[in-house]
């Protein structure tokens, strides 16, 4: 989606109003994955609101020990599997290999005995598209394979939207100088 | 920023993210990859990502043309004339340097694909068949499937015990 922020009129006071209500936020989701070992990261959705995912990127080390060098192969030893940690519903059928899911992906790794002629990292391409909406108080799970002899690892960054607590169950904002009106939410419900 | 108001806010929580990754090993053409979609969800196919090697470990140089067919066997249809290469709808990453015996792949970024957008109904089986093998070395090709599970609410097994 293109944004054009200056492209209509802009009511302060609208804008300030939604953005007490929802806003964009990042989740960065970062771990070292030990020698041929699997290791569950996580990060938790505070119970601020609801978090709705919209794009991952990420980047992680290739590195493997050759001849007990630690030597950057370029080759994608992490396999991530996404769950939502509540109840524990797996996204991915299985774990995949992070260079199929991940911009910019491998990146250069200062641990590498050769790190000034190792080539530079990738740069970003287009995060991947991830759509979901993780609840507050839940737990992002991923669970990561590392296949190489030596200790690997990783930074996925979720980005999205906070939709506060507040806005969930209706309830107006009160910010400090008065009471906003909202016209664009109405509690409605369900039947 | 798209805006949630609380009508929408059930609708997304609805359906969710489903990747389905599965490596093909290419040793005679042609390869098939299948997937059965689970009983109460339907299936939205959003993108396809794929890699597969064009060197192999012994640096030597085969250029595979992968193509690909695939088939909706729910509703009898082959939504191509012919196979098309992998190449023209996505873009083959890790492609040009090397893969070890274990079968992994330099670690490129995924690159740009086309929108696919196809929905396989509950049940469906997502068929793809692979043809184009070369003739130097076995490859395995990496297919990641990048789509979501949309629930078929009017099934009964969504009602949970309200009916009971």
């Amino acid at each position: 989606m293109v944004v054009k922020p200056f492209s209509q009129r802009i009511d302060p006071n609208k804008v300030f109003d939604i953005q007490n209500s929802q806003y964009s936020e990042r989740l960065l989701l970062a771990d070292t994955v030990p020698a041929n070992s699997t290791k569950l990261g996580k990060v938790t959705v505070a119970n601020l609101g609801h978090f709705f995912c919209q794009f991952i990127t990420g980047s992680f080390s290739t590195l493997d020990l050759v001849a007990a060098v630690i030597t950057d192969t370029g080759l994608s030893y992490l396999s991530g599997q996404l769950m939502d940690g509540s109840g524990q519903r797996k996204l991915f059928n299985e774990p995949i290999p992070l260079d199929l899911l991940l911009s910019p992906g491998r990146r250069k790794d200062p641990t590498s005995a050769a790190v000034v002629a190792d080539p530079a990292s990738n740069g970003l391409f287009f995060p991947l598209e991830f759509e979901y909406m993780f609840t507050a108080n839940s737990d992002i799970l991923f669970n990561v394979v590392n296949t190489s002899s030596n200790p690997n690892s990783y930074e996925i960054v979720l980005h999205g939207i906070r939709v506060v607590s507040s806005m969930v169950v209706g309830n107006r904002i009160q910010p400090a100088g008065g009471q906003l009106t909202r016209t664009t939410v109405q509690p409605q419900r369900r039947g | 920023m798209p805006f949630i108001d609380i009508e929408n806010l059930d609708s997304i929580r609805e359906s969710q993210p489903y990747f389905i990754y599965k490596r093909i090993p290419l040793s005679t053409a042609p390869a098939y990859f299948f997937h059965q979609i689970d009983y109460g969800f339907w299936y939205l196919l959003r993108k396809v990502y794929v890699k597969y090697p064009e060197v192999d470990v012994t640096g030597l140089i085969f250029g595979p043309r992968l193509r690909v067919e695939s088939y909706q066997r729910g509703s009898n249809k082959i939504p191509q004339n012919v196979p098309i290469p992998f190449e023209l709808f996505c873009t083959p990453g890790g492609n040009s340097v090397t893969v070890s015996a274990g079968g992994q792949m330099t670690a490129t970024a995924p690159k740009n694909t086309k929108l696919q957008n196809v929905v396989y109904p509950y049940r469906d089986n997502i068929e793809l068949t692979i043809t184009g093998q070369n003739t130097v070395t076995p490859v395995q090709v990496d297919i990641m499937l990048l789509g979501y599970f949309i629930p078929v609410k009017k099934l009964r097994m969504w009602e949970g015990a309200q009916d009971a």
